[in-house]
């Protein structure tokens, strides 16, 4: 069953573009990984599925229902960590909570003190006294307290240090080994690389690509450095499935798709000095799709 | 029910300081009233001297303001420019300063209609408002009955009071719907202030006797506590429209926020 559906969902803001004919689903039980560089529309996208904007065309369902008519019912069951948290000031971190949890229908009190535990958290101190990492706790801690069957994430290690970091994963870990849906928007690489099963790659306000992680790696790129003797024409590596060339001194660098045995006998025409063949990481793929515009 | 004990607890700071300010400044203009009662005769000389615009401008007028009632009236009708301020403040406030102050993101992903949410906010708006009143009320009672002998009908004096509360209602609801209609609010006082002395100044222009048509046009006037006092009670058809315009900016707003972009 799908948590998350989104057919061509298309938001402009007057005339300036947010997302155009968005579309893909999120599978109950996943982690979904939403990559895309700044000002690609990721935030429109979840701004969307919480009901905070009004699609221009095209729909958003969450559990089913309509994410901007029946917010109201879907929010029951949704945790949202923006990427950016501002809270009342003068309020004190236990009470700010506490009003997060009054929204919800059942006790929250003593998930609040075992995430506050977890994330190492002073709930007696007032916002205003917190520091840009410690307000990101309370909003991890303010979006998980209703133990929620869906989780918003829009940025979300931003302002952590590395071992609470770690923490928050294997927080979301835990979470969805219980069954719980993770949507987790990101421009770092590594970190969906980490947690996430499929990733959605938003730019310039389109899909441009939804593929497993497995799949993403595994479409047999290759990164292949070599290092010659003389010079080598401009073009000689100029064939299909090459992409990402560069060249300094000697040395040759590219991507590589595509039938391994022709790259192969053309290298071995060559007199070459040195050679390396690996697998690219996710973020030279990435960065292959963002550049290419495809 | 959270929504409206938390803001509540959000205005206790600003209802205090407006309940405290608006109560000395009527404590100090009832002290006034003695000496007028005193020496009448001399202190009508004395605003004769001074353009009608003026007078009218202030809320005095010649044939109410040596009488208790009357002298109330001229009070009610001064405190008057400033509880609107205090109206129009709040309405432009409560719903814009979530986005202002970003705290939108938090409290519209919670699982709460937003309609819902508006009307708990205007509930304890109201509140806040009904606060203030009575400690008006019973402020301005308790120094006007120290500062004079004459024996006066509670009942109008009740009647007179009242019109502070009617008229912030109107400017409550224009002020929310203002706030709600354009984009983006950077200076909520700005705008408060700015709509409330224009319509104030327009009112005191147009408007100089309760039958003047103008009475129509200048919210203020709806209420006027001089009128009040001048006609022993109400002017029904005011009362009606008035309270057609506040449902319809209400209901408005109400539609508007439904269908809002939520931005950053």
């Amino acid at each position: 069953m799908s948590v998350i559906e989104i057919n061509n969902l298309t938001k402009y803001y007057g005339k300036s573009r947010g997302i155009i004919d968005v579309s893909f689903n999120v599978e109950a039980g996943e982690i979904f990984g939403f990559i895309g560089p700044n000002g690609a529309g990721k935030s429109t996208t979840i701004r969307t599925l919480l009901g905070l904007i009004k699609p221009t065309s095209g729909e958003a369902l969450i559990f089913g229902k309509d994410c901007f008519t029946e917010g109201k019912e879907i929010l029951k069951d949704v945790g949202y960590l923006p990427s950016e948290v501002f809270y009342y000031e003068g309020m004190k971190v236990i009470d700010l909570l506490k009003y997060s949890a009054s929204f919800y229908k059942k006790d929250c009190s003593r998930r609040i003190y075992e995430l506050a535990e977890i994330m190492d958290l002073d709930l007696n101190k007032r916002v205003e006294e917190l520091s840009f990492g410690n307000k990101k706790k309370v909003g991890i801690v303010q979006g998980l307290l209703h133990e929620p069957k869906l989780i918003i994430l829009d940025e979300p290690t931003s302002g952590l240090d590395p071992l609470m970091q770690q923490k928050f994963f294997e927080l979301i870990r835990q979470e969805n080994q219980k069954g719980v849906t993770v949507f987790f928007s990101s421009h770092i690489l590594s970190e969906v690389q980490k947690l996430c099963n499929r990733v959605g790659i938003i730019k310039e306000g389109r899909i441009v690509k939804i593929e497993t992680i497995e799949n993403l790696r595994s479409e047999n790129y290759k990164r292949i450095i070599v290092e010659t003797d003389t010079v080598l024409s401009h073009d000689y590596f100029n064939i299909e499935g090459v992409s990402d060339f560069t060249t300094n001194n000697h040395t040759y660098s590219f991507l590589y798709k595509g039938d391994i045995n022709l790259i192969i006998k053309k290298i071995s025409s060559l007199n070459i000095k040195n050679i390396t063949i690996h697998e690219p990481d996710l973020e030279e793929i990435f960065m292959h799709y963002y550049e290419k515009g495809e | 029910m959270n929504v409206y004990l938390h803001e509540l607890k959000q205005y206790r700071k600003f209802t205090l300081i407006w309940v405290l300010s608006l109560c000395l400044l009527i404590i100090l203009l009832m002290m006034m009233y003695p000496t007028i009662e005193q020496d009448a005769e001399s202190f009508l000389k004395l605003l004769e001297n001074y353009p009608e615009e003026l007078r009218y401008a202030l809320g005095m007028y010649i044939e109410n303001i040596t009488s208790v009632l009357g002298f109330c009236a001229f009070i009610f009708s001064f405190t008057m420019l400033l509880t609107t301020i205090q109206a129009m403040i709040v309405g432009v406030n409560i719903m814009t300063k979530e986005v202002r102050e970003k705290t939108a993101d938090f409290l519209l992903t919670k699982p709460i209609s937003r309609k819902a949410l508006i009307i708990y906010k205007i509930l304890a708006s109201l509140t806040v408002f009904i606060i203030t009143n009575i400690f008006i009320y019973l402020v301005s009672l308790i120094s006007i009955k120290l500062m004079s002998k004459t024996t006066f009908d509670v009942g109008l004096f009740t009647q007179i009071a009242f019109s502070l509360l009617l008229t912030q209602l109107l400017f409550f609801t224009l002020g929310l719907f203002i706030s709600l209609v354009l984009k983006k609010v950077k200076s909520p006082l700005g705008i408060s202030l700015g709509v409330v002395l224009l319509l104030y100044a327009l009112s005191t222009l147009l408007v100089k006797e309760h039958n003047d048509v103008t009475r129509y046009l200048t919210l203020y006037k709806y209420f006027e506590p001089n009128f009040i006092f001048m006609k022993n009670g109400y002017d029904v058809p005011f009362i009606i429209i008035g309270m057609i315009i506040v449902t319809l900016l209400f209901i408005l707003s109400l539609a508007i926020y439904d269908k809002k972009d939520i931005s950053v």
